[in-house]
């Protein structure tokens, strides 16, 4: 890894790494803030009238009435999965495939370091950035609970769910990347990522609303982010961190391995 | 020093270079010459181990261009011929991330390339203008005082002084030794700078030619206007052609004191210069590929 070049990442786009983790932040805080055991079964109720299919595509069927399965419900099924997309998707194919495409590029293969160096160097630091995304929200969720409700919080259970959702966004993020590296066409490379991610997530909600349309929990990989799963730390849960993981380190490894293989017309 | 050996890479579009051969020698500069769309920022870039060679290979004192470009690095000035520099950085954020990416603290010569140039790096480069981009582009190139320099059209934005300051660095660099190829649409420049150039043209490399024998080569030539008809010009022994009525033009190759002293003979009413430049030569080749 470069440390100089890693730098020059955080003044690059560390305003969008803040400005997501304090977007994410807000959501969290307000959510652990407003939840009332009193009154999770009324809410409950209330989204009973709500037509299902609506609920479950949102991601909150039943939002639990304790304050881990509350918290898990109303952040991990839609608003966890949406804006760290949106936010790999801003992010991932600015580390190499936009300095490609610009000419920017010319500027760190002219010197001594090595693209296996840099393409490490943007790697760690897109799932640094991601990483300190999902830290400080799991930080700030956990305080703004021990505060309202001591105690009240599953913690592992909620760490587990954390962990498995920021590696599952580390694989989107990986898979997003790797087009990026490509020796396609970026506007072309940004396409299918945007479409691939767009689909992931339609298809994550789709898959819930009946039988007939469970089929595409197969074909996105956001279904790994199972909350029952991750809360109950069921055995399966390890085999969806096994296969997760090692997507993602196929994919940064072909990364690499591209990166350094490429022609660059630049 | 810098050996390329029938290089050949052909893109998609059947553009590409084909079969390129030429040395350029270290203390040299070498102008790389041709028209747009040509070759040359391809040829370039093999030069930089940035493209994979369909056949052939570039070595630099012995070394790959490619595979071994990473060691190479430390050694070679580049300036493109397409400038982007890095969002959200001023001039001198960016010489000094440059300079830290080659392992300085501050790169050797930045402050004396700086002050050369007069640029001023406090500016956020977004807000720099073209010719200002240009000599922040020079400055990095130059910097870190590299034996090797490969400049892509390297004068392009610059206004006519700063053009005579850079080709003034060409100059003092060749005299230290440096190996520099050029590649330039600019004849007066690579006159004044290049021991010898390269013509590129749809890929190929159609000659190499020695400055120092092209100059010797170019005539001086004068348009001379006479008072009354000089029919006896054409016996005189010099070069003569009749370019309007009473109006001749004169070529002159050393023999000066002679075409002197028969114009004195005669009643000359007016002389102007008409020197053939080294453009004339490369033009010839330019148009005499394209008539092929």
């Amino acid at each position: 890894m470069n440390r100089h070049l890693f730098v020059l990442n955080i003044r690059q786009h560390g305003v969008v790494v803040v400005g997501i983790t304090a977007v994410l932040m807000m959501y969290a805080s307000i959510a652990a803030w407003m939840f009332n055991p009193e009154s999770a079964e009324a809410i409950n109720d209330f989204i009973g009238v709500l037509p299902e299919a609506f609920i479950k595509a949102l991601g909150f069927d039943g939002l639990g009435t304790d304050l881990t399965t509350y918290l898990a419900n109303y952040l991990f099924g839609f608003i966890y999965l949406m804006f760290p997309m949106l936010f790999v998707l801003f992010i991932a194919t600015k580390l190499i495939g936009k300095p490609i495409d610009s000419g920017s590029m010319v500027y760190l293969v002219a010197t001594p370091l090595r693209r296996t160096t840099i393409a490490i160097t943007q790697i760690i630091f897109l799932l640094d950035a991601l990483l300190f995304v999902f830290v400080v929200n799991f930080a700030v969720t956990y305080i703004v609970s021990e505060l309202r409700f001591p105690g009240m919080l599953d913690v592992s259970g909620y760490f587990m769910l954390n962990l498995m959702t920021y590696l599952v966004i580390g694989l989107l993020a990986s898979i997003v990347f790797f087009l990026s590296v490509l020796p396609i066409d970026y506007g072309k490379a940004q396409g299918i990522a945007i479409a691939f991610s767009v689909y992931a997530f339609i298809a994550n909600a789709l898959y819930k609303l009946s039988d007939s349309l469970s089929f595409l929990q197969y074909t996105t990989i956001f279904r790994f982010v199972n909350i029952e799963q991750a809360l109950q730390m069921e055995a399966s849960l390890w085999t969806s961190i096994g296969i997760v993981s090692l997507l993602t380190f196929a994919f940064l490894t072909a990364s690499v391995w591209v990166f350094e293989k490429r022609p660059l017309n630049i | 020093m810098i050996q390329v050996e029938n290089v050949t890479q052909v893109y998609s579009s059947k553009k590409g270079v084909f079969d390129l051969n030429f040395t350029v020698n270290k203390g040299e500069v070498f102008g790389y010459l041709g028209p747009n769309g040509s070759g040359k920022t391809t040829t370039i870039r093999h030069l930089l181990g940035f493209s994979n060679v369909d056949e052939g290979r570039v070595l630099i004192d012995g070394l790959d261009a490619r595979t071994d470009r990473h060691t190479l690095q430390q050694r070679i000035g580049y300036l493109p011929g397409e400038i982007a520099f890095f969002e959200n950085m001023t001039g001198k954020q960016f010489l000094l991330f440059l300079s830290h990416l080659r392992g300085f603290e501050t790169a050797p010569r930045m402050v004396e390339m700086i002050q050369l140039f007069q640029l001023e790096t406090q500016f956020s480069i977004k807000k720099m203008s073209k010719g200002m981009k240009q000599k922040l582009a020079i400055v990095a190139a130059f910097m870190h005082d590299p034996d090797i320099l490969i400049l892509d059209e390297p004068t392009s934005g610059l206004d006519p002084l700063m053009q005579m300051t850079f080709l003034d660095l060409l100059v003092a660099e060749k005299n230290k030794g440096k190996t520099i190829l050029m590649s330039s649409h600019i004849f007066e420049e690579v006159d004044r700078v290049c021991d010898r150039a390269a013509i590129i043209k749809d890929g190929k490399i159609i000659a190499i030619e020695d400055l120092t024998t092209l100059r010797s080569q170019v005539k001086d030539q004068l348009i001379v206007s006479f008072g009354s008809a000089v029919d006896g010009l054409y016996h005189e022994g010099i070069e003569v052609e009749q370019v309007a009525p009473l109006q001749y033009k004169i070529s002159i190759q050393q023999n000066f004191s002679h075409v002197l002293a028969t114009l004195a003979k005669y009643p000359v009413t007016s002389i102007r210069s008409a020197s053939q430049s080294i453009e004339h030569k490369f033009l010839h080749y330019y148009q005499e590929s394209s008539h092929e």
